[in-house]
């Protein structure tokens, strides 16, 4: 049975009066990559330390692999944690900074550098076991963190926002360097992030937490596919989050009206309700003349921004919602819109993605 | 570009600098010179010959002085307030780390003794070992006076240290199953090595000549600085030059020795960073 799996049951954390962490429960399956993400401040690092025994919760339980560590100190869970600058100790070369935690258990020199060299050769930095830290570059330290982190064998990586301080560039590859690592060792990490994409890319389980609780958690496609909040919708992007009220089987945002809501929502259409949908901005249709499955009303572009594969097109109708709409880059350069010109958009009614009002209030 | 457009003021500056340099090293330079006069040259221009007599004469019994004792006795006062003003730095600016009752207030009754004037608080601690019954000596009295002098230093400078000093290290130390005292020998006190050595330096050169805190203090026996304030009223000949160049010698082979060490560490950190 693989080893790592993590419980959190009712975490509190409060610092004075301000609740940093309102009573959040999660379970980690073992050997999964879970990221933590949401904007800073949203409690995702606190969450980490809480795990990694850096800090302590005001309530609630930690358990690892059914274990409760609530009470232990960061050696004692099984955890590694590879802190956000990595932390290395700039007057120890890589190999002593790798064998630290091995000489403080009192392991002896030879045993312990034959050890640390192996977990270099592990994250490929073998060639550079003299080295000091401060003679490396932003990748290279965080292989060597990463090295250090894994010498002690441990159930679990605590990462924080190990990618953020690298190069978009070296950000790529190292992501697809941690995924290796982690299936190659097959053991829990958890990665603390504000970027989705890394989220998406690196993830079994994404958890997307927001103001100290979490907002959803499932994998990549889950939440893509159906953000639950509007709050998710805005913060994984590419998602329009539409306002209006629910009659009978037709939605209402503005001017706008959308039929066939029967598929769309799984619980019986509601009138007269609030209600908000999520709608992609590649599920949109875009075309410079009214047609058959359009709306009839024109959008007026704002705003035309060249994104490469495709063209993110702003704009807003007369009486009706804003709206982003990705145009594929074939198609919007047969039919270019100009920032002024009326266009005429349409969407399929199951495209709309049905949300909860917010977690909190 | 060497012919770069010089900047208007920069000849009269050059000038100004220059006259500086002078005013700043002449004197010394021309002890320096004088120390080598001949065995019946005087304590002026011109050089009756040129010899290394006066330096003899230095580590001989003067008739009014004991050069060797006093250097002696300063070297070993330096040494005990280095070592000693180094550990109290050091465990202070630890305790400074956390927030306690009372910290700025004991931070500025420490600081006050580097506003008092040096000679008030020689004067009261001779009074005061006076009024107790002790007698001064150079290693009681005068080695509390020096601490009074070297210790805000000391404090001032391991807190700028400190103040640098990333605590992610402790955390990750810790991460890795260190204990406080395992976190302190094999991380704090390795990235603060370089602030305590500056200490050290701080601390024996302030003590080794200090002068007015120990005129006060220092009891039968003269320190360095002492005696050659003692030298400068009765010795007439040039080993009172003799005696400058040796101890500025002295001096300069410390700052050098320092250097030398500093950078062997760094040679060694580095020689092993290029072994592959």
């Amino acid at each position: 049975m693989k080893k790592g799996a993590i419980e959190l049951v009712c975490i509190n954390k409060a610092y004075g009066n301000k609740e940093a962490i309102k009573d959040i429960s999660l379970s980690i399956a073992a050997g999964h990559y879970c990221c933590l993400l949401g904007p800073s401040g949203c409690g995702k690092t606190t969450t980490l330390r809480i795990i990694a025994g850096h800090e302590t919760p005001t309530d609630g339980d930690i358990l690892l692999d059914n274990r409760n560590v609530t009470g232990l100190p960061p050696r004692k869970r099984g955890t590694a944690l590879m802190f956000q600058n990595y932390a290395l100790f700039p007057h120890l070369n890589c190999v002593d900074n790798t064998a630290f935690s091995l000489k403080i258990s009192g392991v002896a020199k030879a045993t312990r550098h034959a050890q640390a060299i192996e977990m270099l050769k592990l994250v490929n930095m073998e060639s550079y076991t003299d080295a000091l830290p401060d003679q490396l570059s932003g990748g290279q330290q965080q292989r060597v963190a990463l090295a250090r982190a894994l010498i002690n064998q441990p159930d679990v990586i605590l990462l924080d926002e190990p990618l953020s301080a690298l190069d978009p560039f070296l950000r790529g590859k190292m992501r697809v360097e941690l995924k290796r690592i982690q299936q190659q060792l097959g053991i829990t990490f958890v990665h603390v992030t504000h970027s989705q994409e890394e989220a998406f890319a690196l993830s079994d389980q994404v958890v997307l937490m927001h103001d100290g609780v979490i907002e959803q958690q499932g994998t990549p496609k889950e939440i893509f596919q159906q953000p639950k909040t509007a709050f998710v919708a805005h913060f994984i992007g590419g998602h329009n989050v539409l306002e209006g009220q629910i009659h009978q089987n037709e939605f209402h945002t503005g001017s706008i009206r959308v039929k066939g809501l029967a598929q769309a929502l799984s619980s019986s259409p509601r009138t007269n309700v609030p209600q908000q949908f999520s709608l992609r901005f590649d599920r949109i249709k875009a075309a410079p003349q009214p047609d058959e499955g359009l709306h009839t009303q024109p959008f007026t572009v704002d705003a035309v921004e060249y994104q490469g594969a495709v063209i993110q097109v702003q704009g807003h109708y007369q009486k009706g919602p804003e709206l982003s709409v990705y145009v594929s880059d074939k198609a919007f350069f047969a039919h270019p819109f100009q920032p002024g010109q009326e266009i005429y958009l349409g969407w399929d009614a199951h495209d709309l993605n049905p949300l909860q009002p917010p977690v909190h209030s | 570009m060497a012919t770069a457009q010089r900047k208007r003021g920069f000849i009269p500056l050059t000038i100004l600098f220059g006259a500086f340099l002078v005013f700043l090293y002449g004197p010394t330079l021309t002890i320096g010179i004088l120390s080598f006069q001949g065995p019946n040259g005087g304590l002026t221009f011109p050089m009756n010959g040129v010899s290394i007599h006066w330096f003899k004469a230095l580590f001989e019994e003067q008739r009014v002085g004991d050069f060797g004792g006093s250097l002696g006795r300063s070297l070993l006062l330096g040494l005990s307030v280095m070592v000693l003003n180094t550990a109290f730095a050091l465990l202070a600016a630890l305790g400074y780390r956390r927030v306690f009752k009372g910290a700025s207030l004991i931070f500025y009754l420490s600081l006050i003794s580097l506003i008092l004037p040096s000679i008030l608080i020689s004067l009261g601690i001779g009074i005061m070992f006076d009024r107790l019954g002790l007698s001064p000596h150079w290693y009681t009295s005068a080695f509390g006076a020096h601490m009074t002098w070297t210790l805000p230093f000391g404090l001032l400078i391991m807190f700028a240290v400190f103040n640098r000093f990333d605590r992610v290290y402790e955390a990750a130390a810790a991460d890795m199953g260190a204990t406080d005292w395992q976190t302190f020998k094999y991380v704090i006190l390795p990235l603060v090595l370089p602030g305590l050595i500056g200490v050290g330096l701080f601390s024996f050169t302030l003590s080794f000549d200090e002068f007015s805190r120990t005129i006060m203090t220092s009891g039968t026996f003269n320190t360095l600085p002492l005696e050659i304030f003692g030298m400068t009223t009765n010795v007439t000949t040039p080993v009172l030059y003799a005696l400058g160049t040796f101890t500025t010698a002295l001096s300069f082979l410390a700052i050098l020795t320092s250097l030398l060490l500093i950078a062997a560490n760094r040679h060694r950190q580095s020689r092993r960073a290029d072994t592959p």
